[in-house]
């Protein structure tokens, strides 16, 4: 299309076009999504890069690494909300102490699971993110699909809903192929009050991390 | 022989069920889901058992020490490879189900992953209608169009061997998926039945067995973890057709229940 004879004009009207080009592409993103899509989508940026640079940091023990992604996660993700969303109604039932034992309880349960998760990180897996939706509730889910590497053939998708606290933007669940992990623990914890009562709440959360703890130490 | 009584009884639970269905007045799905959770389990004495005897006896026992000596001796570009090969074979379910949802272009998807894989992939070995296409795969069944067409989950069900986790609307599928999904099917030729499902089987063991291993130690309470799951994996999958992947679950989970005292 460009001839080599092209005049200065010729290539002046170029980079003209070059350059709404370029403020088109910079300005659709914030144009399309809403204001909240926008601002949840790079904060969940700004989690992944984080991540990523600490898990392909080869210089840190596996004990370091997880305590930087402890760190990150307390961060970013909102644990008092989501320990308020697993309890649901069997919240009234606790006082803000067992409350908070709870929610202790919780995020170890998911640094055991996660902390185990990451240990088959290759560095070769690709995290995409999707398009934001913003919810009836002003909530916004991040769409996401991670492929290659220890990820199956099909590649996983995982949602993640956020709310703002504040002017920050935080996670309150994760969604790996539709199941909401929010739902998934506050079926068990409704199974486990309904079963054993909810005086036994907490020590059988205590009792199984501790024994999950143990076995992997073993 | 066993294979034949529990399809004849399925089939049996499959005509009750509908003649039940259709007799009440379809729940919208938000209804449904709002409520899933809790109040879909009314067999639960027989389940747990069901369930203990699936995952204590029979996995722990016959199906993991399958599967880990089959990952032993497979690489899992192998196992995956299976997988694709059964996968496969469900092409006329995945046509089918489509259509009878009202979503005729996710019928033209199937056809065209079937004769691409099917030839090209080597026969179905291979998946290139997604690795150069894009055409990625979508399990269709009858229970996820029943959903579609409005007919609720109904109770929980936990059967040995042909339910680990199940609904008695997904049993009620079941008999037609055994016929249409040729690759998840009891319906092999009857001199060949067992040594096709057991491949098929031990292999779909041995490539979930991580996530398996996992979710099984993260889980609090297993039986209600593992049944959680499989309720909401269906919603999803009755939700995930073209056009509707962007319809959100029900926004009543997201809600802070402030009935009980303010935790500050």
């Amino acid at each position: 299309m460009i001839s080599i004879k092209s005049t200065r004009a010729a290539s002046r009207r170029i980079s003209a076009w070059l350059a709404l080009a370029v403020l088109l592409l910079a300005g659709a993103p914030q144009a399309l999504a809403s204001d909240e899509v926008a601002a949840a989508k790079a904060s969940f940026q700004k989690t992944v890069d984080d991540t990523l640079a600490i898990l392909n940091d080869k210089a840190l023990s596996k004990d370091e690494r997880l305590r930087k992604l402890e760190n990150i996660a307390v961060d970013r993700f909102d644990f008092p909300r989501m320990t308020q969303l697993v309890l649901g109604k069997n919240r009234s039932q606790l006082s803000a102490e067992q409350q908070r034992e709870f929610e202790e309880e919780f995020r170890r349960s998911l640094s055991l699971t996660y902390g185990k998760r990451l240990e088959t990180y290759t560095s070769n897996e690709k995290i995409e993110i999707g398009e934001g939706r913003l919810e009836a509730n002003k909530d916004v889910t991040v769409r996401t699909r991670i492929s290659g590497g220890s990820a199956p053939p099909d590649g996983v998708r995982i949602d993640y809903r956020m709310r703002a606290n504040g002017d920050k933007w935080l996670v309150i669940d994760v969604i790996p192929e539709g199941v909401s992990l929010i739902q998934n623990f506050r079926s068990q914890v409704q199974e486990i009050v309904t079963q054993k009562g909810v005086s036994q709440l907490i020590p059988t959360l205590h009792e199984k991390n501790e024994s999950r703890q143990a076995a992997r130490a073993s | 022989m066993s294979g034949q009584v529990t399809r004849a009884a399925a089939a049996l639970a499959s005509a009750a069920f509908l003649a039940c269905a259709t007799a009440q007045p379809p729940l919208t799905p938000t209804a449904e889901g709002a409520t899933a959770a809790v109040d879909s389990d009314p067999w639960q004495g027989f389940n747990r058992s069901m369930f203990w005897v699936n995952d204590r006896v029979l996995d722990r026992f016959i199906y993991a020490p399958l599967a880990h000596g089959w990952i032993y001796i497979t690489p899992l570009t192998v196992r995956t490879h299976i997988d694709q090969f059964f996968d496969n074979l469900n092409f006329p379910g995945y046509f089918v189900q489509p259509l009878l949802q009202g979503d005729p272009k996710q019928s033209g998807v199937a056809l065209g992953r079937f004769a691409i894989n099917t030839t090209v992939g080597v026969a179905g070995i291979f998946d290139p209608a997604n690795h150069y296409l894009g055409l990625a795969r979508r399990p269709e069944d009858m229970g996820q169009t029943f959903g579609v067409w409005g007919i609720p989950p109904g109770p929980y069900v936990v059967l040995p061997l042909i339910a680990p986790t199940s609904t008695l609307r997904d049993i009620a599928g079941l008999p037609i998926d055994w016929i249409l999904n040729v690759g998840d099917s009891y319906f092999w030729p009857w001199f060949a039945p067992y040594g096709e499902t057991m491949i098929r089987d031990i292999n779909r063991r041995a490539l979930f067995d991580a996530d398996l291993t996992a979710a099984r130690e993260a889980a609090f309470d297993w039986y209600s973890a593992a049944r959680d799951a499989y309720l909401q994996r269906r919603e999803d999958a009755i939700r995930n057709r073209n056009g509707l992947e962007t319809e959100a679950p029900s926004d009543d989970l997201y809600q802070i229940d402030e009935s009980g005292k303010s935790p500050d």
